[in-house]
């Protein structure tokens, strides 16, 4: 289990995260939700420790180290391949360097997204590129898999696809965090939804809890951000020229 | 085996209520036949993209209602002899002229005029 | 064997070794050629009613030493920042057991290069007090003239 405590970070005198809690158990398919600039990225990036930040994070109770990284892998839209050599040479990096690299599952998804072993990653289109960088994450072995918008650029079929072998691939503590704008397509998927807004979580539920209340997660998000229907009427409203 | 192809899930409600609906049409209408092998939990969650809890859910609601059975908890079949079948399709028509009446008084009409309107298209469709 | 070699000298990723060492052996060949030419020229201008040490002809005309090893340094820069550019890779890397192995790829090529040059560059000294010693054995200078300080030779 990642648990999450009192989690803060500022950058300079803009807060990104506020005093966050946050549990993630192993097994679970965590929807990670909200607009840009809430913090979703800056959460992923404190748990790994790619930036600093107060409060505490750790992984099955032990602080997040060298030592346990590895049990953590992480696919991102910024990507974190290495742009300059070909695929074959990162699972090679791979099994290298993380014990637990998964070369079947490397393989066969590589197969799924029909994605060439020897060209350079720097010259296939975005669209490959992010599929790859997902491979990696998936392939690396690792017990909580973070993905922070990893389908920008993708198309919708594409996506589809995934996340129907995401649903078949992963083990059943298998834990999966993704964060995504996309939240209509992936709400059959996840197990769980996160909302983030100004660095704090204004919702977490699990799907179960919404289908014993008979209520949909798109609802339920919607609520949660306190979304108006009729705000962009108002807006109109206000624009339109006196005396209509 | 259950073609699930045309299922199609929205927002507009759970998604385990969806499939569970999507059963119940199809063995209604015929379409799903008793003794019909239903796919594994995990085949279905994979084809539809759906999380396994949730398909697990709609199994258990089915089971609950007694319209497929498990064994082994491996593969699931379609039990519904020909009595069920017609008390589900007298449930679905129900339910459909329910929400039908709801939507003539919802435009004002009168018990008469709605049988007017229907009997006027009955021809029609 | 070969793949261990490999991953000693092949990354960082994508980074080819080859182009590396070229770009150093190219800067070492070139101040090798125009500082050692000027030594000689130094050495052979000398009057030799006023012999000077080897250590004062040598005074600082190997500097040039230290263009090279800011070409060194810039690899370590590059290398670095490649682990930033076009991609964030630097996210695996801290993910790896060892902390050392993101240095390791970064360092290895130019640490092995400095050394090299540096080593070149005595051998040069080397070379020239040879020669200044065949010149200059037959007059009759001290014997510490023929010592050389390499330290003041690179500044």
């Amino acid at each position: 289990m990642i648990q999450i405590k009192n989690l803060t970070k500022k950058y300079g005198s803009t807060v990104a995260l506020d005093r966050l809690d946050l549990e993630i158990h192993p097994g679970e398919i965590i929807g990670l939700f909200g607009p840009n600039g809430a913090g979703k990225t800056t959460l992923i990036k404190s748990i790994f420790g790619f930036v600093n930040y107060q409060g505490s994070i750790t992984l099955d109770g032990e602080p997040i180290t060298r030592k346990n990284i590895a049990r953590m892998s992480f696919g991102t839209c910024e990507h974190s391949f290495f742009p300059g050599i070909n695929a074959n040479d990162h699972a090679e990096f791979y099994r290298d360097h993380f014990q637990s690299f998964d070369e079947r599952r490397f393989a066969v998804l590589m197969d799924f997204f029909d994605l060439p072993r020897n060209k350079k990653i720097k010259h296939m289109s975005t669209g490959q590129q992010n599929q790859f960088e997902v491979i990696m994450a998936l392939s690396q072995g690792s017990d909580y898999i973070f993905l922070d918008e990893p389908f920008a650029g993708n198309d919708i079929f594409n996506r589809e696809d995934f996340y129907k072998v995401l649903l078949g691939m992963l083990g059943p503590d298998e834990t999966l965090l993704l964060s995504t704008h996309l939240i209509e397509e992936v709400s059959g998927l996840v197990s769980r939804a996160v909302l983030l807004d100004k660095g704090k979580i204004i919702g977490d539920k699990q799907i179960a809890e919404l289908d014993s209340e008979n209520a949909g997660l798109i609802d339920y998000i919607k609520d949660a951000y306190s979304y108006k229907a009729d705000r962009v009427f108002q807006a109109l409203e206000q624009l339109s020229p006196e005396g209509e | 085996m259950i073609s699930f192809v045309s299922f199609k899930p929205d927002n507009s409600s759970p998604i385990y209520l969806q499939i569970l609906a999507f059963v119940k049409r199809g063995i209604a209408s015929g379409k799903i036949k008793d003794s019909d092998e239903l796919p594994s939990r995990r085949a279905l969650s994979v084809l539809l993209g759906i999380n396994p809890n949730t398909v697990q859910r709609a199994f258990s609601m089915l089971e609950e209602e007694g319209l497929i059975s498990s064994s082994h908890g491996v593969t699931s079949i379609v039990t519904a002899p020909p009595e069920r079948v017609n008390k589900l399709k007298e449930e679905i028509l129900a339910a459909d002229a329910k929400s039908t009446a709801a939507l003539f008084k919802q435009n004002g009409l009168s018990l008469e005029q709605a049988a007017a309107l229907l009997a006027a298209y009955w021809e029609e469709v | 064997m070969k793949r261990h070699i490999k991953r000693f000298f092949f990354y960082p990723p994508g980074e080819s070794v080859v182009a590396m060492f070229g770009i150093l052996f190219v800067t070492a060949l070139i101040f090798i050629v125009i500082l050692g030419d000027n030594i000689r020229e130094a050495i052979w201008l000398i009057p030799h009613d006023r012999i000077k040490p080897f250590s004062d002809i040598l005074n600082g005309r190997l500097a040039g030493f230290w263009v090279y090893a800011a070409a060194c340094l810039a690899i370590v820069v590059r290398n670095y920042r490649s682990f930033a550019a076009q991609s964030r890779s630097n996210y695996v890397m801290k993910r790896t057991k060892s902390g050392f192995e993101i240095h390791r790829m970064c360092l290895t090529v130019p640490v092995i290069g400095l050394i090299a040059g540096l080593l070149l560059t005595y051998l040069v000294a080397l070379g020239y007090q040879e020669e200044y010693t065949r010149i200059f054995s037959s007059f009759p200078i001290p014997a510490e003239y023929y010592d050389f300080n390499f330290w003041r030779a690179l500044i």
